[in-house]
């Protein structure tokens, strides 16, 4: 077995936490939530980011002792936000020097009020201080000004942090090194759908979700090993291959429960998932203005508009992987997959794929047994293509 | 209580009843006679689409209307049907297009535009649907008063809306949402051929500023009298003239409120037949079915809610030379609540407890408890505004046990 893949899977797994030894070692880590982050503006100015994410656990101690549910419905309602709280309050939060909050859905925007109020009451809890890096949704120019503006606020602040004015050519060294990891992540992407390739969902899920726990340049050295190196995995044949949409998973227990069922995940659309490998910067022209254009045009967490774009760029992903058959498991109190995710079935049930469609799958993957009857026997049903 | 024959129901409420009565039938002909007509968010548009003339549905009141005329289940199940499952208030519009039968009016003509807004993510989405569903032009609007803010508000914010509400909203949001006004009224402009005057619009923002300090003048009055000049029911049927912000009409009938409600002060007329202990209902809910209860049993009355003190965060005293500017902000920061409002906003009202609807979880420290009750105001909440047996159990040991009352 490749030590490449080991370290990764060991990182995914939380044996080692790049990010409090990066800490300990006196490096500034800053912590982000969702997948639109304009990390290389840190990277640029050495400070490592770390995306934020839960344990896939529903177990929140520190959620239910320091939240009231009632008062911050909003943060309390998908059910993949509380555990980000946990995280924060705990022992992620720890590490973290800053924290930043960009504003994708609003219940991710709430907590940035909420972690005010939680420093102020109790600082005991060592919860790091936010930045709030804001972003409009729309589509037109005055957006995009807004937008540019944002983060030209944002790379002031970074520079603040450290005390250091960012060069360019900083700022270009870390975009050829962040597009390195997207190249790499595509080809990784590509690897896992080929027919007969052993990556699991849950490898593929670990190797992505890896690219945004550790430092990139570290990254970028185990995945492209991996990929000349091809650790000897056993074969995934036989297994039917599954698309996965819905709400966004931070770990791999959704995926355990579909691949326990003779199932292999070849691709999904979320923000822990292949997405990830997409929209490279610009190198061509100044890199601030191409890292704020790419900052612009990709979607805030899925929400693009109008509609259609969203559900085609879910079920162009669906139906390029050359899937079986498409799961959308969508969490409780998710309130954005549930009004999108209709659409979706409807195309790709269009285009001849069988659909699973799950409302209220639990975050932690631990679905009551009537629901795993469902996938067992949806994933069952699908004809196989033969594909070994 | 049978409207017309009640004598301590406000005459004002019933002028509005019917004023929306007639002005909800004369949007439809007008629109189903292929006149413009524009659905939006509430608390968004409204003023700019009477200054361009274009009747404008105010989706939150047309949900309401939806359930009113007792079609909510029957909606949500039309939203199951197309793979929504769950009760969505937000979207009952959607599902009004989807199976217009069993809607108000038989379902709506078709709208020349629905401005949603990015209040909740998916409320943008279901604006989408629903544009789509009915054949028209969807147009959002970004960052508005439920945007979570990047700065985070000052206690006391609610002394402060109507002058210093620079400070209170963002100022980069605040010169995005300039823009995208403008960008949305030469949008209109150009759609309805109509023109959209400067003169008009400042003079609709006084109107509006008039309109809201008439009707905190009457809510002061009802908030500081015993017995309670107003019912809460009658207080809420006020709320309707909001949708005609910055009209003559919506000024006049304010300045018509105040007026009765001083007439009734001064002869001492309360709105309830008995008025033994005065309660805060802390809610943006409905009138609680509940309320006949305490009223009948304990002579208890609700006194106040939350839209009792909404009035006054509408008022925004603007230069001349930007009534945009004050718009905007307003449409970034309206109200929030906060459990000092509440303590405040009790005291203010003279109210002897509190009550909130609220999921009990009792091992949750809760905040609000804590104010009130070191305020020294009992403090209860319910979890349904249901006239139950759970909820009168509750009610009963509250009031005998924390506000000593006793049974009529
Ligand atoms: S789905 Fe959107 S809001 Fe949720 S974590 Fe992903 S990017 Fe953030
Ligand atoms: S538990 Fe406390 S804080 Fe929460 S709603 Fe009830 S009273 Fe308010």
């Amino acid at each position: 077995m490749s030590e490449a893949w080991n370290e990764l899977m060991a990182v995914w797994r939380g044996d080692t936490v790049p990010g409090r030894e990066y800490s300990e070692n006196c490096g500034k880590v800053v912590g982000y939530l969702c997948d639109n982050l304009p990390e290389e503006l840190l990277i640029a100015a050495d400070i490592l980011p770390i995306r934020v994410r839960g344990t896939g656990s529903l177990d929140l101690p520190l959620v239910k002792q320091f939240l009231d549910p009632k008062r911050n419905s909003r943060v309390i309602s998908p059910q993949f936000v509380p555990p980000l709280a946990e995280a924060l309050m705990g022992e992620t939060g720890d590490y973290m020097d800053r924290v930043v909050i960009p504003h994708t859905r609003k219940a991710v925007q709430e907590l940035n009020g909420l972690i005010a109020k939680l420093r102020r009451d109790n600082p005991e809890l060592n919860v790091p201080r936010v930045w709030f890096l804001d972003r409009a949704y729309g589509p037109d120019s005055a957006a995009s000004r807004f937008n540019r503006n944002q983060l030209a606020l944002f790379r002031s602040q970074v520079e603040e942090w450290t005390g250091e004015k960012l060069s360019d050519e900083k700022i270009s060294a870390a975009i050829a090194l962040t597009n390195e990891a997207r190249a790499l992540l595509r080809e990784f992407n590509a690897w896992r759908q080929e027919p007969g390739s052993p990556v699991t969902g849950y490898d593929a899920v670990a190797i992505m979700g890896c690219s945004m726990i550790m430092p990139k340049a570290r990254f970028v050295e185990l995945l492209r090993d991996v990929l000349a190196n091809k650790p000897d995995l056993p074969a995934q044949d036989g297994r039917k291959r599954l698309f996965v949409g819905g709400s966004p998973f931070d770990h791999a227990g959704a995926y355990e429960v579909l691949e326990k069922h003779g199932a292999v995940v070849v691709a999904e659309d979320h923000c822990w998932g292949a997405r990830c490998g997409d929209f490279a910067v610009s190198e061509d022209g100044d890199p601030f203005e191409m890292l704020a254009m790419r900052y612009h045009e990709k979607p805030a967490c899925s929400i693009a508009l109008p509609l259609e774009r969203t559900v085609k760029l879910s079920t162009d992903r669906a139906l390029a992987s050359g899937a079986d058959g498409a799961v959308f498991l969508v969490q409780p109190g998710d309130q954005l997959q549930l009004w999108e995710t209709p659409d979706e079935v409807a195309v790709l049930e269009k285009a001849g794929m069988p659909v699973l469609h799950l409302h209220a799958f639990p975050y932690s993957g631990d679905c009551k047994p009537e629901m795993e009857e469902k996938i067992a026997s949806f994933i069952t049903s699908l004809a196989s293509e033969g594909r070994s | 209580m049978t409207d017309k024959n009640d004598p301590l129901r406000l005459q004002t409420a019933n002028d509005v009843r019917a004023y929306q009565r007639q002005w909800l039938a004369d949007a439809r002909s007008r629109a189903e006679a292929g006149e413009p007509f524009a659905i939006c968010s509430s608390d968004e548009f409204e003023e700019i689409f009477s200054l361009l003339d274009v009747p404008v549905l105010v989706i939150n009141y047309w949900n309401y209307l939806t359930i009113k005329q007792g079609a909510a289940k029957h909606y949500n199940d039309v939203l199951e049907a197309r793979g929504y499952p769950g009760p969505h208030f937000v979207a009952l519009g959607l599902a009004t297009a989807i199976d217009p039968e069993k809607a108000p009016w038989g379902g709506l003509p078709k709208p020349s535009i629905i401005v949603g807004s990015t209040r909740t993510e998916y409320e943008m989405r279901v604006g989408e649907l629903w544009a789509r569903e009915m054949d028209c032009e969807f147009y959002v609007m970004d960052f508005n008063m439920q945007s979570p803010y990047k700065k985070i508000l000052p206690e006391g914010w609610w002394n402060r809306t109507a002058d210093d509400w620079e400070d209170l909203v963002d100022a980069d949001r605040l010169q995005y949402r300039i823009e995208q006004n403008y960008n949305l009224i030469a949008h209109l402009e150009k759609k309805f051929g109509r023109t959209f005057s400067h003169a008009d619009f400042i003079r609709s923002a006084e109107l509006e500023n008039e309109q809201m300090e008439y009707w905190e003048k009457a809510h002061r009055l009802i908030a500081r009298n015993s017995p309670c000049p107003v019912s809460l029911r009658d207080q809420l049927a006020m709320y309707q003239p909001m949708w005609h912000r910055g009209t003559e009409w919506g000024r006049d009938i304010f300045r018509q409120y105040y007026e009765e409600v001083k007439q009734r002060v001064a002869d001492g007329q309360g709105a309830y037949p008995v008025e033994k202990k005065r309660i805060l209902y802390w809610s943006m809910a409905e009138e609680p079915a509940f309320h006949g209860y305490l009223r009948e049993t304990y002579g208890a009355v609700l006194v106040g809610n939350n839209y009792s003190v909404v009035p006054r965060y509408y008022v925004r005293h603007f230069d001349p030379a930007e009534p945009m500017r004050a718009m905007a902000s307003r449409h970034l920061f309206l109200f929030g609540f906060n459990d000092n409002l509440m303590v405040e906003t009790a005291k203010d009202h003279m109210a002897d407890g509190i009550i909130v609807i609220a999921p009990q979880t009792d091992d949750i420290p809760c905040d609000s408890r804590r104010m009130a009750e070191e305020a020294g105001i009992p403090f209860l909440e319910l979890p349904t505004t249901r006239d139950n047996e759970a909820n009168r159990a509750a009610i009963d040991r509250f009031m005998t046990e924390r506000l000593e009352a006793e049974k009529l």
